[in-house]
């Protein structure tokens, strides 16, 4: 997967483009918006990340040029400024998603992978890690071939960490995800769910699936 | 230099003062010359009438008495002495008798048709009256009186531009004098500035007429001294929040590179770093979205949101750690609430997440969204240690935690309240709390409908 990124912040492209390397992804960086438009228009990118304050041509107009073209590319907008008419602005122009500047590296992931992902799941798939498995409609889990016995929540929360695994989940990820609240919570609720949901699904288990990553928030896979 | 005069009130009102006093001059001079003008006339008229009318009599006596009418004459000569008077008798346009000299000064003509006449440096006024076959003609010197008249207009006039003069210097010193509280509030405003916006107008000191005013700069200054000292103790508020975490990640990177470490230790150094760039995330959200809703023009999409859909949500997300913490949460909602639902998810979950924090094991938790005096109320009350009513007043201010959150070393931001009541505020509600240490605290937040 190819990405492009156009950012002027020396640190931030630089940790950006690490991030990213490590994370499997291969990687462009451009400095300015001028840059950054022609490299979109040249190589064929699978998504771009743009900062909407850059020198010269800004990310808005770089976005705006490029849908003028009709190219369909996904772009995820960077902002410092996290104004209603600045997200409105960014989404009526064609941005498939924002940050707000300070964001977790781990947010950004989840947000670049989200915009990759393949057509939704279909829904009488089955997933499994390890010992492990889902079965989606029937919102039933089991290890060990043993059914365990969770609530609506927990099972939601696991079947994203399932459907996400290996990948950083953020706290506030996982209460979007799960609970709908998308704003950044002072509560450890998603700890206590993640801590009860490991009472049923690793505990009584010789392999933990679910782990933390201190700092950032949660895992699950085999380790 | 015209249009700055023009511009200047001193100017203006000395200009008006000056031309008002004019005309005011003007208009009395006149009438007072006039008024004496037309006095010395009939004056004179009245002398001279008499004197033509006493000869006429004497004439029609005694026609034929030349001696008679001469003496007579001459007695009128010598009581008109001062202004002199002159006399003349004609029968039949031959001169009978005449003041001696006359018709050199004024030939028997001149009188035809005539009231005045001048020779020389001489006026006269004259009248010439007919006696049966005689003319009796009489002239009066005025010369006197026309000097005088001529004399008043000069004297008028000249009083009239001094007086004028004088009007305007003075409108100029009262315009002046009457600006002098102006430039005392001028002076005062000067002294404003960001820094010291303490200083304020002596109302005491200015007329009454600027009274208004005075007070309506006074109350001007008061909301920005206090909008400023909101924003100064904000700013030191945010650098005393920003201070632990910063110290903290300066202290552990200094302390992990002054010597080499294992993996381990980095890793470690690094995570803690992690916890505390979360918190300074957080809190750099939290402001964030407290500017946003604090700017003027920012609106929200409101659209009806179901209320027990808002409150199961909120019971699902702290379902698990009210359970964890031996908390008992109950919930009961009716109708939909016109608003953001976001937002409102936010501001309920602020709430609860306080409530926890503030109920001990054993507790309950009430969630409830109802309609109440025609608003509807999100109310969410617990059963927890209550919150001392001295400090309940400051509740919604930013970064205050109550003493007890102090002594818990609670990790909030110490903004949660704070973005409830922005919150409210921008679905034009407000928030209310209501404590009682020992016994629990209910806040309610009334949304209009």
């Amino acid at each position: 997967m190819k990405l492009l990124i156009v950012e002027d912040e020396p640190k931030t492209a630089a940790y950006l483009r690490k991030g990213l390397t490590e994370s499997g992804f291969s990687v462009q960086v451009a400095a300015d918006g001028d840059e950054g438009l022609l490299l979109a228009r040249e190589g064929s990118f699978d998504l771009a990340i743009l900062d909407v304050m850059l020198p010269g041509r800004d990310g808005w107009s770089v976005l705006q040029a490029l849908r003028k073209e009709g190219r369909e590319l996904p772009v995820l907008f960077l902002t410092a400024r996290d104004a209603v008419q600045d997200r409105v602005k960014g989404l009526e122009l064609g941005a498939d998603d924002y940050l707000v500047k300070p964001f977790a590296f781990s947010e950004l992931l989840a947000r670049v992978r989200s915009l990759l992902r393949r057509p939704p799941l279909r829904a009488s798939e089955r997933l499994a890690v390890a010992d492990l498995e889902l079965d989606l409609p029937r919102s039933d889990a089991r290890r060990g071939g043993q059914l365990l016995s969770l609530t609506r929540q927990e099972f939601l929360l696991l079947s994203l960490l399932v459907r996400r695994r290996g990948e950083v989940l953020s706290r506030t990820f996982i209460a979007e995800q799960v609970w709908d609240m998308n704003f950044d919570s002072e509560t450890n609720a998603v700890d206590v769910a993640i801590r009860r949901l490991r009472r049923k699904v690793d505990d009584p288990f010789e392999v933990k699936l679910i782990h933390t990553v201190r700092g950032s928030g949660y895992r699950l896979d085999v380790e | 230099m015209w249009n700055d005069l023009r511009k200047s009130l001193r100017f203006r009102l000395a200009a008006s003062f000056a031309a008002g006093s004019f005309c005011t001059l003007v208009a009395i001079t006149g009438l007072l010359y006039w008024g004496f003008q037309r006095e010395i006339n009939l004056r004179n008229r009245l002398v001279l009438e008499t004197q033509v009318l006493e000869v006429e009599r004497t004439l029609e006596l005694h026609p034929d008495d030349l001696p008679a009418l001469e003496k007579v004459v001459r007695q009128l000569e010598a009581l008109a002495s001062e202004p002199q008077a002159d006399l003349r008798v004609l029968r039949a346009g031959r001169l009978v008798t005449e003041t001696p000299g006359m018709s050199e000064r004024l030939p028997a003509s001149w009188f035809v048709g005539q009231e005045k006449t001048k020779r020389r440096r001489l006026r006269f006024a004259m009248a010439q009256r007919q006696a049966g076959p005689f003319v009796v003609q009489g002239a009066l010197d005025i010369t006197k009186d026309e000097h005088m008249l001529v004399e008043f207009r000069q004297r008028a006039t000249s009083t009239l531009f001094l007086g004028t003069l004088v009007c305007a210097v003075f409108g100029w010193w009262a315009a002046h004098r009457g600006l002098k509280p102006l430039r005392l509030i001028t002076d005062s405003t000067r002294g404003v500035t960001a820094q010291k916006l303490d200083a304020r107008i002596d109302p005491a000191l200015v007329p009454q007429e600027l009274g208004d005013l005075v007070h309506g700069l006074n109350d001007m200054l008061d909301r920005l001294d206090h909008a400023f000292s909101r924003l100064s103790q904000l700013s030191a508020d945010l650098a005393h929040e920003l201070r632990t975490p910063i110290t903290n990640l300066m202290g552990e990177a200094e302390v992990a590179l002054s010597r080499d470490r294992t993996v381990e230790e980095y890793r470690a150094v690094l995570e803690s770093s992690m916890e505390e760039f979360r918190r300074l995330s957080r809190l750099i959200s939290r402001m964030l979205f407290l500017a946003r809703t604090e700017d003027p023009h920012s609106v929200i999409a409101r659209a009806p949101v179901d209320a027990r859909k808002l409150v199961s949500d909120v019971v699902d997300y702290f379902e698990a750690s009210a359970e964890e913490q031996g908390i008992e949460l109950d919930s009961s909602a009716e109708g939909t609430v016109d608003g953001d639902a976001d937002m409102l998810r936010q501001a309920l979950a602020n709430l609860v997440s306080n409530a926890l924090e503030a109920t001990p094991r054993g507790g309950r938790i009430s969630i409830r969204i109802q309609p109440e005096d025609g608003r509807m109320a999100l109310i969410v009350e617990d059963s927890g240690r209550g919150i001392p009513p001295e400090e309940v007043p400051h509740l919604l201010d930013r970064f205050y935690r109550t003493h007890e959150a102090h002594q818990r070393r609670s990790g909030g931001t110490g903004l949660g309240l704070a973005i409830v009541q922005s919150i409210a505020r921008l679905h034009g509600g407000e928030v209310r709390i209501a404590s009682e240490p020992g016994r629990g605290t209910t806040v309610r937040m009334g949304i209009p409908r």
